[in-house]
Parts: C-alpha cells; sequence; structure tokens
C-alpha cells in the first residue's frame, strides 16, 4: 500500500477504526480529524492519490471529496 | 547556601488531627494519635538520643539509646516504639537517663574503629553525634581495636560501582534492612547469625552485586554511620553545601539535594541525595536518579559549537557567533527557496519547560509554520488524544500519594518497578498493605510475583490486543449490572451508545479469548474486582501507548474508569506513566503541531489573538507535520529543514533505516545535545546542550507536578540552550529575548490558563505545585475532575477492536515487543556513559525456553533477529517471564538496534508508533551481524524461517 503513500496508508488505518459508524458519518468524521490533525499537505498529497484513481476504500473517496470541497480548518 | 540537613523526627508521621495532648519536659505538645513519644518530643523540641530511628522507617526499638522517663510508667521505655497518650507526663533529660545511655554508647564505641578524623563521614556520623550528645567521656572495655573480640577486621565490600559497605563500622541498628524492606520493598538485606556474630548481609552471604539490590540507595541513605557510604564521599570527602533540584531521567521527577562542594569553576558534585520534602518521591531515589550523573562531566560532551557543509565532512569547531548566525541565515534561505512550511523543529522531553516553550514559539513565530512536534510523539501522544476526548484535558488525573488509598491496582503495559522506580516502591508498599492487583502484560514483570506481593490476576494477553481485553472487562461491567449508576448519570454523556455497542456478545470475554490468549473465567474475576473491591485505580505506561490502537485504549480505559465510578477522589483515576522526566511539560509548552500551549488547537482563534498580540506575528491556523510527517515529507522533498533539540531520533524512532533515508534527504539538520549522538552524524551544526545540572528552569512530571530545576554550576557551553534558540530566532530577524528563565515561565503563565499561578518565585516558596495552578487555586490541584470533567461532562467514546496490520506468519512466526530496564535510560546517551553500564552492558533478546529450544538457541547465545523491515543481532536470554510465542528487548545500545527491526506502522489518530508489535523471527547466529536494515540484509538472516 506504501507505493501509495503514507497518506493513503495512514487514512486507511483510521476508516478501520470507524467500520462500525454508517459510511457518511465516518467520512464526516474522518475528515474532521484530518483537518484537525494533518498538515495541509498531507491532505492534498491525500486528494491527489485519490485523484489519481488510487485504489482505496469509498470511505477514503468520501474524505477526499470532503476534504477538497471544503475550506480548510478553522 | 550550606549543606541542608533535614530534621529528622525519628518515627514517621500519623495522619489525622492532632488530638493528643501531652507534656514533655514541661512543653505542652498536641500530635495525632498514634505518634510516638519520640517523634511528638521532636515536635516539642526536645530532641531524644537516638541511633535505630530514623523518620522514614517504622521504630525498631534495638539500640535503648532513646529511653525516656514516663509518670506512671515502669522502666525507662524506648520513646521510639511507645505511642503517645492524653496527659501522659514524659522527661526526656535525667541524670539516670544520661546514664544509660553513656552506657549504651560505651558498648557501640567499645567495638568501633576510632579513626573518626580519617573516616569519610567525619562530620554526618550520628554514631559520633550521639557520643557528643551522650557526653561520653571514657570507655570502660577498651575501645577500637584494643576491645578485645571484635568486628574490625571484616572486609569492605566495594562491589557496587556507586556505594561501598564496610562492616567494620556497623552497629547493627537494621536502618538499612528495613530501608530496603519498607521503602525499596526489594527485600535484599538481612541480619545474619545472632549475637556477636550477627553482620548484615545481601543476600546469602555473597556481595551487593551478587544480591537482589537495585542500587537505590535508600539503605545508604538510611545508615546512620560510614558503613554503607558513597564511594564519591570517600573519594572527594564531606559536601559542604546543596542546591535542591529535580532528576532528569524518568517522568516520576524525584526532588534531590544536588550536595557539593567548592564552588565557581572548582564546584564539584558530591552526591544527589532524595530530597525528603520532594512532593513526588519524600525522600527515595533509585539508582539512576541517585548515581547515575556522571555523564554530565563526560569526556564525550560537546562544549564548542561545530558546523560542517555536508555530512561527508569533517566538523569544524565555531564560535557562538557563527553557529548561530549560519543556522539562522540557512533556515531563512531554504525557507525562500522551498517555503515557509519547509523547516520545522523537534523538542526535547528531556529539556525544561522554558526550553521547550522557546522552541515551539521559535516555529511558531519566528519560522512562520505549526511544524514543531516533541518526542512525546513516539510515547504518549495517545495519552494527550485519547484523554482529552474523555475527560477533557491531556493529563493523568491523581498524584501519586493517590495510589496509598487504592483498594484495587491495575497496571496495563507498564512495568513500575524498572521504568518508574520510586512510584513502584510506593505502589508496592501499599501493595503489601494489602491492596489487591492485576497486571495485564504479556510478560510476567516483576510486580506480578515479587516479595510478599502477588497480582490477584495476570492477564498475559498476546500483545497488540489491549483493546479487546478492556473492552471484555467493560462487558462484564454492563452485563453484569456493575455500572456506577448515580455516578454514570450526574457526570457523563454518551452512555446509551457506548453501552449497547460493549454489551454486545462479541465482547465477551469468552467471545475474544482466541484473540487476546487470556481465559475469559480470568478476565471476568478481574473487572469484578476491578469494579466492586472499592477504589479501583488504573497506571499505564507505553504498553498502551505504542500500539495501532493506542489512542483507542485509553479511551477504552477512560470508558471503564468512568463507567465504574473510578474518578475525581483518591485512591482511583487513569494515570499515564510517562517515560522521559518533562514528557508532560513538554506536551504541555505547546510542542504539537496542532496545538498551542496549554493543549488549545491552532484554529482557536481566540487563542491565537493571544499569542498573536504578545509575539507581535500573525500565527498559522493550520496544524503542521508531526513527526513521521516530516520524515515522509523530507523523502518527498516538501520538507528540508530540521532543528533537534536534545533527541536521538536516529536512535530512538521506529523503521530507522527509513528515518536514516529522511535524515540524509534534508538540506539542513541542527542538533542541540550533549553528545555526538546517532542524529547528529547527519547534521550540519552542532550546538552543544546543557546538563541538567547546568539548566535553569522547571520540569513537569507525570503526576503534573511543576518542579525546580536549579543550576547547581555554571553552563559548561557558555550559553543556555533557551538562550541559544532566542538567538537563533533573532538571527532570523524575528525579535525574541528573555533576560533569564523566570521570565519565560511568566511569560507562559501570562497566556497559558492553567500556568496562571506559576511563577520560579512561587515554586521557590511553595516546593511545587501540580497544574492547574490559578490565582484562585495557588496551591495546585493535586487531584483532577473531582466535581466535574474538564470539558463538562465525562464522555464515553465507542472503542472498537481492531487488529494490528502486523501479523505473525510462517517466515516470521514470533511478536517482538520492546521495553526498558532500570538502570538504563531511553537510548542510553547518558547513563551508557554512567557505571549503570555494570548491570546492562548490552541489550539482550529474552525468549521463552520453548521458543529458545526449537531454535536451538541456548542462554547467552547471539541470535539474529530479523522482521520485514531490518535484521539485528543480540544476545539472548531465555525467560520464562516470556509468554510462548513473545520476545522482548530493550533499546538502550545504539549497536543492537532494536529499531531496526521495528517498523512504521502506528496509531491511527496520533501516528505514535506501533513498537510494541513487530513480526519477527530469530534464528542462531555466530558472527555479530551488525544492526542492518532489510534492503542491506545478507544472506545470513534474509530467508530463513
Ligand atoms: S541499595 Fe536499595 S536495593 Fe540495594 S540493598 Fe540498599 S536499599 Fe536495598
Ligand atoms: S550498615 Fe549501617 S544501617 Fe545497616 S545495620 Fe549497619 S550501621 Fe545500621
Ligand atoms: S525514579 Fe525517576 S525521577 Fe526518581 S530518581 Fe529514579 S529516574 Fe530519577
Ligand atoms: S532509637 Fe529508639 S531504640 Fe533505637
Amino acid at each position: 500500500m506504501d507505493e501509495l503513500g503514507p497518506e493513503v496508508r495512514m487514512v486507511s488505518d483510521i476508516v478501520v477504526q470507524f467500520a462500525h459508524r454508517p459510511a457518511d458519518d465516518a467520512a464526516a468524521a474522518i475528515a474532521a480529524h484530518l483537518r484537525r490533525f494533518w498538515d495541509p499537505r498531507m491532505r492534498r498529497r491525500l486528494v491527489a492519490a485519490v485523484d489519481a484513481g488510487a485504489d482505496v476504500d469509498p470511505v477514503v473517496v468520501r474524505v477526499a471529496q470532503l476534504l477538497s470541497s471544503s475550506a480548510p480548518a478553522s | 547556601m550550606s549543606l541542608l540537613k533535614e530534621p529528622d523526627f525519628g518515627t514517621p508521621a500519623r495522619a489525622g488531627d492532632a488530638g493528643v495532648e501531652l507534656t514533655i519536659d514541661g512543653t505542652t505538645v498536641a500530635v495525632p494519635p498514634g505518634t510516638s513519644v519520640m517523634r511528638a518530643a521532636a515536635q516539642a523540641g526536645c530532641e531524644v538520643p537516638k541511633l535505630c530511628a530514623t523518620d522514614s522507617l517504622e521504630a525498631f526499638g534495638s539500640c535503648r539509646l532513646c529511653v525516656v522517663e514516663i509518670d506512671g510508667a515502669r522502666g525507662t521505655p524506648a520513646s521510639c516504639t511507645t505511642p503517645v497518650a492524653p496527659g501522659m507526663v514524659v522527661r526526656t533529660q535525667t541524670e539516670k537517663l544520661g546514664r544509660l545511655r553513656r552506657g549504651v554508647m560505651e558498648l557501640y564505641i567499645s567495638d568501633h574503629p576510632l579513626d573518626c578524623l580519617t573516616c569519610s563521614a567525619n562530620g554526618d556520623c550520628e554514631l559520633q553525634d550521639m557520643a557528643g550528645v551522650t557526653g561520653l567521656r571514657e570507655v570502660r572495655y577498651g575501645s577500637g581495636v584494643d576491645a578485645g573480640a571484635n568486628h574490625m577486621d571484616l572486609l569492605t565490600d566495594t562491589s557496587n560501582p556507586y556505594f561501598e559497605f564496610d562492616p567494620a563500622k556497623c552497629i547493627l541498628c537494621s536502618r538499612c534492612v528495613r530501608a530496603c524492606d519498607e521503602v525499596q520493598g526489594t527485600l535484599a538485606l538481612t541480619i545474619e547469625g545472632r549475637g556477636f556474630d550477627s553482620k548484615v548481609s545481601p543476600g546469602a552471604g555473597g556481595t551487593f552485586m551478587e544480591s537482589d539490590c537495585v542500587s537505590c540507595g535508600a539503605c545508604v541513605q538510611a545508615c546512620p554511620t560510614a558503613t554503607l557510604q558513597e564511594k564519591t564521599v570517600v573519594e572527594l570527602g564531606m559536601p559542604t553545601r546543596s542546591v535542591i533540584t529535580t532528576c532528569a531521567y524518568c517522568g516520576v521527577g524525584c526532588s534531590f539535594k544536588a550536595e557539593l562542594r567548592g564552588s565557581g569553576d572548582s564546584t564539584e558534585l558530591v552526591r544527589m541525595v532524595p530530597y525528603k520534602d520532594g512532593g513526588a518521591n519524600e525522600g527515595h531515589s533509585c539508582v539512576k536518579g541517585r548515581f547515575a550523573f556522571g555523564y554530565a562531566s563526560h569526556p564525550d560532551r560537546v562544549l564548542t559549537p561545530r558546523v560542517r557543509d555536508s555530512i561527508a565532512d569533517e566538523w569544524r569547531e565555531v564560535s557562538w557567533e557563527e553557529a548561530i548566525t549560519h543556522t539562522a541565515r540557512r533556515l531563512r534561505a531554504i525557507q525562500a527557496e522551498h517555503g515557509t512550511g519547509s523547516i520545522g523543529a523537534i523538542t526535547s522531553s528531556r529539556c525544561t519547560n522554558e526550553e521547550v516553550y522557546v522552541v515551539q514559539k521559535m516555529v511558531r513565530a519566528a519560522f512562520g509554520n505549526n511544524n514543531v512536534d516533541t518526542c512525546a510523539r513516539v510515547c504518549h501522544s495517545p495519552t494527550g488524544y485519547g484523554l482529552n476526548q474523555t475527560f477533557g484535558t491531556s493529563a493523568g488525573t491523581q498524584d501519586f500519594a493517590s495510589v496509598d488509598d487504592a483498594d484495587v491496582i491495575m497496571v496495563i503495559g507498564a512495568n513500575p518497578t524498572d521504568a518508574h522506580p520510586v512510584f513502584g516502591s510506593r505502589m508496592k508498599k501499599r501493595l503489601r498493605q494489602g491492596a489487591r492487583l492485576i497486571v495485564a502484560d504479556p510478560r510476567s514483570i516483576d510486580l506480578v510475583r515479587s516479595p510478599h506481593i502477588e497480582a490477584a490476576h495476570h492477564l498475559a494477553l498476546n500483545p497488540g490486543t489491549n483493546v479487546a481485553i478492556v473492552n471484555a472487562m467493560a462487558h462484564v461491567v454492563v452485563t453484569e449490572g456493575l455500572v456506577d449508576r448515580e455516578f454514570v448519570d450526574a457526570r457523563c454523556e454518551n452512555i446509551d451508545e457506548w453501552e449497547a455497542f460493549i454489551a454486545d456478545p462479541a465482547h465477551s470475554p469468552e467471545a475474544v479469548e482466541e484473540i487476546t490468549g487470556v481465559p475469559a473465567a480470568e478476565v471476568r474475576a478481574a473487572a469484578r474486582l476491578y469494579a466492586t473491591a472499592g477504589n479501583a485505580a488504573i497506571y499505564y505506561g507505553l504498553g498502551v501507548t505504542e500500539h495501532s490502537q493506542g489512542s483507542t485504549m485509553v479511551m477504552g480505559m477512560a470508558n471503564l474508569a468512568m463507567a465504574t465510578g473510578n474518578i475525581g477522589r483518591s485512591g482511583v483515576g487513569v494515570n499515564p506513566l510517562r517515560g522521559q522526566n518533562n514528557v508532560q511539560g513538554s506536551c504541555d509548552m505547546g510542542s504539537f503541531p496542532h496545538e498551542l500551549p496549554g493543549y488549545r488547537h491552532v484554529s482557536d482563534g481566540s487563542v491565537r489573538e493571544v499569542y498573536e498580540q504578545l509575539w507581535g506575528t500573525p500565527l498559522l491556523d493550520e496544524p503542521g507535520l508531526r513527526i513521521p510527517n516530516m520524515f515522509d515529507s523530507a523523502l518527498d522533498g516538501s520538507f528540508r529543514a530540521l532543528f533537534v533539540q536534545g533527541e536521538d531520533i536516529a536512535q530512538s524512532d521506529p523503521n530507522i533505516s527509513h528515518v536514516h533515508a529522511a535524515l540524509a534527504a534534508l538540506d539542513l539538520v541542527v542538533v542541540q545535545d550533549l553528545f555526538v549522538n546517532e542524529t547528529a552524524k547527519f547534521a550540519h551544526v552542532l550546538l552543544p546542550g546543557t546538563s541538567f545540572l547546568e539548566k535553569d528552569g522547571t520540569f513537569t512530571n507525570a503526576e503534573r507536578r511543576i518542579n525546580r530545576v536549579r543550576p547547581v554550576m555554571a553552563a559548561r557551553t557558555g550559553k543556555q540552550e533557551w538562550q541559544i534558540v532566542c538567538e537563533i530566532a533573532q538571527a532570523m530577524g524575528y525579535p525574541m529575548h528573555y533576560d533569564d528563565a523566570a521570565q519565560i515561565m511568566d511569560e507562559i503563565a501570562l497566556t497559558t490558563p492553567t500556568f496562571a499561578g506559576v511563577s520560579f518565585a512561587h515554586l521557590d516558596a511553595v516546593g511545587s505545585v501540580q497544574w492547574p495552578c490559578t490565582t484562585e487555586r495557588p496551591e495546585g490541584t493535586p487531584i483532577m475532575h473531582v466535581d466535574g470533567f474538564v470539558r463538562g461532562k465525562g464522555r464515553f467514546v465507542v472503542t472498537p477492536y481492531v487488529p494490528t496490520r502486523e501479523r505473525s506468519n510462517r517466515r516470521f512466526p514470533l511478536i517482538l515487543t520492546t521495553g526498558r530496564i532500570l538502570s538504563q535510560y531511553n537510548v542510553g546517551a547518558q547513563t551508557r556513559r554512567t557505571a549503570n553500564v555494570a548491570w546492562h552492558p548490552e541489550d539482550v533478546l529474552e525468549l521463552h525456553p520453548h521458543d529458545a529450544e526449537v531454535r536451538g538457541v541456548a542462554d547467552g547465545d547471539r541470535v539474529e533477529l530479523a522482521s520485514r523491515v531490518g535484521t539485528t543481532s543480540l544476545r539472548a536470554k531465555i525467560s520464562d517471564r516470556m509468554p510462548v510465542g513473545v520476545c522482548y528487548t530493550t533499546f538502550h545500545h545504539p549497536v543492537s538496534g532494536a529499531n531496526v527491526v521495528t517498523t512504521d506502522n502506528s496509531d491511527w489518530a496520533t501516528n505514535c508508533p506501533e513498537y510494541k508489535v513487530t513480526a519477527v523471527q530469530v534464528t542462531p547466529s555466530t558472527a555479530l551481524t551488525a544492526a542492518a536494515p532489510a534492503h542491506e540484509q545478507t544472506s545470513v538472516g534474509a530467508g530463513r524461517g
């Protein structure tokens, strides 16, 4: 998985922790977590990896959408 | 300051109101019931002579020097063993008593070498003092070597590197034996033989080094004569003055008297004596703080700044000015070329709060980004996350003294007798008094079974299954009706969601038995004990945090404590045992890339405004890079320069080959440290640091206690570390100046509400305080969440168990877990430069006899340890403390490079590395193969298994 970059590995680790929640819910919580704890360049790299078609969990795709659609954390 | 001799009241204080009134030598005094007459007399200002009594130990009544007369009592009772009674009338000084005491002294002196003038304890010997106090003028039986049969030709035991035992001077008061039993809890000493033949003996008649002695020094401190004496006192002579300061090793934060000789440049540190008034240690110590300070004057210390253009070049010694301008210029140049976010810093848990605060300020204000992280990332960052989510603050809930009120103690993934020894001794004392013990640890740590202590339950779980265990315990609590409804209803939220989750049979002890390896009945019994036996306290360490679910586990423990109402009073709580001395403080000081000091998120505009006004510059509202992200970004080219304060990331961080590659990719590495450590091999600038003996500032220990660190000598490098950081910031064009460290603390207090009441002056006046320390609560807060949680209501968080991605398989069938041992500290840069190596000359690999046998490994063999990421070589130690399938090592020596094999898996929430679970194979090896990452492995190890 590391060929996709460390961000994809890390977000996948997070996704499994939220597997007990409905996908949309999980994606929102994860996106909020990433805004709180990840440097913007890491979030950008994640979005870029997903945009480039990385083979990831659908929740990750949703997280990437949320991250690119909203303004940076504040 | 002169040599500080603390008052000795002879016997320990008793708790309770001073309700018993009595008269001693005409003075009326009131003391709590159970107090000895000796202590009451001392409080009334009448010192009774004594030899076998000291107030750290229960009275023993053997020397009979402390006899007194009591109206209505027969004879002359020993005042140390006689409790006070209301209306008692006591006389401590009469002619008869004087005669009796001189008689006692005569006997002692007749079997004692009378070489006082040349004895190392001259001036600090209670026998000498008592001869004076009792007015002894002649010895009728002859004295010294002329006195017939005596003990004066017994040989001195010098086996311990730090103290010697000269039995010829022993008066058999048994204080050493009792100190080892009562204070330290090791029970290494006995009085062997009877009558004239009795003598103090370590173990079965061997030497101290052959015995169970852990060199804590308690016996040396308790000994009233020169029998047990520090070797430094023998060599250098009696100290003449003391400075109170704080140990710089572990998170217990013991207070010490640094006892010195000479002044100015000729100051010599003679010994470190634990300070009785120290809030964390109350006069006890361990081998590290007590004796292992020699590294501060080790010839390896770097004292002059060094610079080089490339890491292939030789170092060039330069002036401070050149080093600072060069660093500032390079940092700015890199930012100009690669962007504001291309540089950052790592703060150290070994540095003072003030030193850490200025580094994060330099990053946020002068660098203009939030790329600051701290080595707590790799140890307790999940504590911060987990306790913040559930309780609302990133700190342990109790003071150390709280353990004295615990009825059940649950130790999870911690080994306090080795890693937090002074607290470990306190915990053992409580366990010997009858508190019940639950240990959750794959290894059978010392606490599981030690003299007079046996764990009620040892949950020997498979590494990586903590969350499954804590959930199973909570399942029992919820499904067996053991929830403290009153507490939960009044003080917590989200209980319904959590209860529904945890009551699912999938979390029952039976359902997870196969995963955890712990019999369900054992888990059920442990849960019932925890929930029902009164005050239950959780103590945990890196065995909780350094997992892929470290943060989840912290929340799981918080859930369990809340559900059973075990929060908010003495004797309970959730308590992280912090690794390094200032882990708590470095986190408090805003060392995390997402938090300003006091754990306030950078996105909080009102908090930023406080600093923006004071610092005169806008601050970034986005989190910066954490340590592992810095490495990743170094490899992808967006991160180019790193300032490392007193940390050896090239040795201590996991998956070393990855770390080395990242460090090598950086354009500039600036290391501030005492020694040329492993990280310095990748550095372009080396800024010499100060040892704790030179620092002026504060450390904050695991119980949130802010202790003063006072300089006992001038900085050997000519500059304090905080000064260097300020000068770099200045040279980068950002004005940053303090006259002294006290001013830095004043700024911290001004900007951080939980520190509002803290100043050096306040600490000097009261000794220490536990934050929150505000102007309304200047005495601080020993126990948190008493009337309500910091976040309002305690929040139950759903904590599903998710197995780690690191699995054993046919090629890597064993699980390696890592830890630390008593005599060494962290990467060992300090302790390896002291005589502590006598106890731990190298890291060893502990494995179960079965695992050893099937591999043809014998005790002491060299073996090769291989994981998916690397291979290293260690000596094997066969140990039935290990469960089958699990092996264990420490990381104190660079040559063994345990972190060559650890992976870059990490806690999902905080990126704290998963040091505690690595799938490995162990094979016998003959040659010492140097530690090598996987891609450099030779055929020796690759592909086997
Ligand atoms: S140094 Fe500590 S462990 Fe060793 S004998 Fe003395 S009291 Fe016991
Ligand atoms: S060694 Fe010291 S403390 Fe121990 S019995 Fe002898 S005199 Fe007392
Ligand atoms: S317990 Fe920790 S703080 Fe105390 S002396 Fe030992 S290393 Fe130092
Ligand atoms: S001091 Fe009381 S008997 Fe020794």
